[in-house]
């Protein structure tokens, strides 16, 4: 499928909402014009994208979902340091497919004053009527006071950005109270899958009782949820699990029975967008297996994060435990 | 008893239910056309999706004298461009050569799949597709048993017999090929594929009845007048004369597709969507169709084969000056029919059915069309082009949900005249859906029958449509003609039009 095509948009500096609203309506009429083209959409998609290269991520990323999650997407920059103003852009866009083609709208905002400190109040402007609202904190993660939280169905984040024990302290809080998806979870998907492979015959199954040392590298944010999943799904002591800083993440357990080693492992290859599962055990054929990364991890895991925008007990599990490891 | 094994911490949380658990795919006329056109392709998706377990490998079986390398070869070649993941598999896949008579063949398989299992560490899944022609079905299924091969080594693993249709050629062969099946595996086992059921836009007829309150309270005799389904092919029978030739339109399409849109169409809703309660459901419907009588089917159905004429801007020849078909064939390329369904929801409302080859267009679709307004206010003439709403499924190309209402004519005047609101679901989720083959393969594999046809619904179907093929057999119903291109003969027309209707033009 193409990426998406801006047919026309509107700009405008230093205007009142109401302006940026009229403009919109304008846009929809004019998306009408276009008798091929049809409306559609199951959410809106509001990112919270403070610096120039988190909004140019953030935008390009939800712009390449529209053929699965079509959506009007609200880009908000709040700088409450900044003098007040309010600066616009909203967008019309088309995606073509072989038969079709639906229109998206886009509607960018640069908050500056005490007004970025009430996006609530900004973007229910813009919400699709009965329809999910999915906010996204782009690298960071809100305080539990922001009152945009209020207009979220639910909220998306990304743990790698808030690694520390204390961070993830409050991301579960947050958790508790609201419906958070971890996009750094989505992504660490394919090493959960490729370990939890190798123990899917049951004689392996044994093995995850007598786990010697765990040993997990990557960066910090992956390290610690890896290490706080395992804590919390196999009841290894976090004793027995260290950390390491890596580029890529990996995973290595070895256990012990009866003085006979078995270990498993899963570890990407380096420069391919592979992840490699091997299990070693006694008596045993050596188990291999491969899978493919996605070629675009991030946007992948937010279309995966949007699929399933409900609470998620294991990862509260993982993020649980993952406040008591420590490198 | 055998012990129940502990649960896989690690995999909690992660969705496997539409993950193939670790196990072993055999495919039985593994060097045929239908493994390396549709099925290699389709487990290749699979594996590019993530959805096979780690612990997976293929195993073919056919008579074609091959080397495990020669298998994955012809792997490599039925997918050429698979990445890491499909390299993999088909490095451990294997391959066993032999005549389905030869119980030499079976030993042989189930020594491979032994040691195949041991090397990827899985503990007895095995899902046997049998992509042959049907005709060997029985002597497989006998082979695989008397081998051992029906049942699975352990408590907590399956075995599964997938095969295609057609499912016998009338209903009494229907039910020796069930005998013979059952004699090796149980109902439970057997996995009958229609590959329609696998499309994305038939299941979406069970989303829009059963995930829609608006729709289902007017979805029966009191504001439906009569339901229209077709199923028509632009194109000929190309190169399949002479299968064709065994078949016909009633047996390639009527007893299989089109009845099962027919039974999604008049089902009841089910108490869950699962596969018991959704082909509990499609049987009952099936068991309300009135089965015709010779006499029924001499007023109620039309067949008809096409004559030369121009299709898609082309002259095409007759059915009868088509590659491997007889000068004098008698085989049926349409069929048009109407049933009636005997139960509280549908008692007098008349199913017309047609489907056709080198009709003037390729398309599926159910129409459901309501009963006229009780009094029309408005005068003839403003109201003129107005004609009773229909709600229209359109199930392949341009899956989607048309909606036909009246609406004022802007201007002075209170003209009235027919809109359509049409939805297509490309416009609202532009990403392809999967094969029909990837999705049922995928099914069969995780153990989900939902939308695999049972027995009793084989049996259903063909119970419908062999006082047609008898009547047919005893010359009682005339062979019709029609033009390539045209919508079907004369005679379909006046099926309809004796009661007062007219057939759709989609």
């Amino acid at each position: 499928m193409a990426d998406p095509l801006a047919v026309d948009h509107w700009t405008g500096e230093g205007v009142r909402l109401s302006d940026v609203v009229g403009a919109l309506a304008d846009l929809r009429d004019q998306s009408s014009d276009h008798h091929s083209s049809a409306r559609t959409a199951v959410m809106t998609l509001i990112a919270v994208a403070p610096g120039d290269d988190q909004a140019y991520g953030a935008t390009g990323a939800l712009r390449s979902l529209a053929g699965h999650h079509p959506a009007r997407i609200v880009i908000l920059r709040p700088d409450p340091d900044s003098v007040a103003h309010l600066d616009a852009r909203t967008t019309l866009y088309a995606l073509d497919s072989e038969h079709n083609r639906v229109n998206f709208e886009e509607v960018q905002l640069e908050i500056g004053g005490q007004a970025a400190r009430h996006l609530d109040s900004l973007v229910e402007a813009f919400t699709l009527s009965d329809l999910p609202v999915a906010v996204w904190y782009v690298n960071s993660i809100p305080e539990a006071s922001d009152p945009l939280l209020s207009v979220a169905s639910a909220i998306l984040i990304d743990s790698r950005d808030t690694p520390d024990p204390g961070q993830l302290r409050s991301l579960l809080a947050l958790a508790r109270r609201r419906t958070v998806v971890d996009l750094s979870w989505s992504r660490l998907l394919p090493w959960r899958e490729t370990l939890a492979g190798q123990f899917e015959p049951v004689a392996h199954r044994a093995w995850l009782d007598s786990i010697e040392h765990i040993s997990i590298c990557g960066k910090e944010g992956p390290r610690r949820l890896l290490g706080g999943w395992l804590t919390a799904q196999t009841d290894v002591s976090p004793r027995r699990i260290s950390l390491q800083d890596s580029r890529h993440v990996g995973i290595s357990i070895v256990a012990r029975r009866n003085d006979e080693e078995a270990t498993f492992s899963v570890e990407r290859v380096e420069g391919q967008r592979i992840v490699l599962g091997e299990a070693t055990v006694p008596g045993a054929p050596v188990v291999r297996s491969t899978s493919l990364l996605p070629d675009d991890p991030f946007t992948t895991s937010l279309a995966d994060a949007l699929t399933h925008l409900q609470p998620d007990p294991i990862w509260e599990r993982a993020l649980s435990a993952a406040t008591a490891l420590t490198d | 008893m055998s012990e129940i094994p502990p649960p896989n911490p690690l995999a909690e949380g992660i969705d496997a239910t539409r993950r193939v658990p670790a196990g072993v795919l055999i495919v039985v006329g593994a060097s045929g056309d239908l493994t390396a056109r549709k099925l290699l392709p389709a487990i290749e998706q699979l594996s590019r999706r993530r959805l096979l377990a780690h612990s997976f490998a293929i195993v073919g079986v056919a008579r074609t004298e091959l080397s495990d390398d020669g298998f994955r070869q012809l792997m490599t070649d039925a997918v050429p461009d698979g990445d890491a993941a499909w390299t993999a598999l088909v490095k451990q896949s294997r391959y066993v050569t032999g005549d389905y008579s030869d119980p030499s063949t079976f030993t042989n398989l189930a020594k491979v799949i032994t040691e195949v299992e041991g090397q990827i560490g899985a503990t007895g899944n095995r899902t046997f597709y049998l992509a042959t022609i049907p005709a060997v079905f029985e002597e497989v299924a006998d082979g695989l048993g008397a081998a051992g091969l029906n049942r699975p080594p352990t408590a907590d693993t399956s075995v599964r017999l997938v095969i295609e249709k057609p499912f016998g050629r009338d209903l009494h062969s229907a039910r020796l090929l069930d005998t013979a099946l059952h004699r090796t595996f149980d109902e439970s086992q057997v996995y009958r594929i229609d590959h329609y059921l696998g499309k994305e836009t038939v299941q979406n007829v069970l989303a829009l009845r059963f995930a829609n309150a608006i729709f289902e309270p007017l979805w029966n005799r009191s504001y439906i007048d009569h339901v229209q389904i077709t199923v028509a092919e632009s194109l000929g029978v190309e190169k399949r004369g002479g299968f064709y030739e065994t078949a016909g339109a009633l047996r390639d399409i009527v007893q299989n597709h089109v009845m099962q849109v027919l039974s999604l169409t008049l089902m009841e809703p089910p108490g869950s969507i699962d596969a018991q309660g959704i082909r509990d459901e499609k049987v009952k419907a099936l068991r309300s169709v009135v089965i015709p009588t010779p006499e029924a089917v001499r007023a109620d159905v039309v067949r008809a084969q096409y004559d030369s004429g121009w299709s898609e801007g082309k002259a095409v020849p007759a059915y009868r000056e088509e590659p491997d078909v007889s000068p004098n064939s008698q085989t049926e390329t349409y069929v048009a029919m109407k049933l009636m369904c005997d139960n509280w929801r549908w008692a007098g409302v008349p199913i017309y059915i047609r489907t056709g080859k080198r009709l003037p267009k390729r398309l599926t679709e159910v129409a459901l069309q309501f009963h006229s307004v009780p009094h029309l206010a408005f005068g003839k003439a403003e109201s003129r082009d107005l004609r009773p709403n229909a709600l229209v499924l359109r199930i392949q190309p341009d899956e989607g949900v048309a909606l036909r209402f009246g609406a004022k004519v802007p201007g002075q005047a209170f003209n009235v005249r027919d809109v359509l609101m049409d939805m297509s679901y490309g416009s609202a989720f532009m990403e392809d859906p999967p094969e029909a083959y990837e999705r049922l393969l995928l099914d069969a594999m995780v153990g989900d029958p939902t939308l695999f046809i049972r027995s009793d619904e084989v049996d259903q179907a063909w119970q419908i449509v062999d006082p047609i093929l008898e009547a047919w057999e005893s010359r009682a119903v005339p062979l019709a003609g029609y033009a390539a291109g045209t919508w079907g003969p004369r005679q379909a027309d006046q099926l309809i039009e004796r009661d007062g209707r007219q057939w759709r033009t989609p």
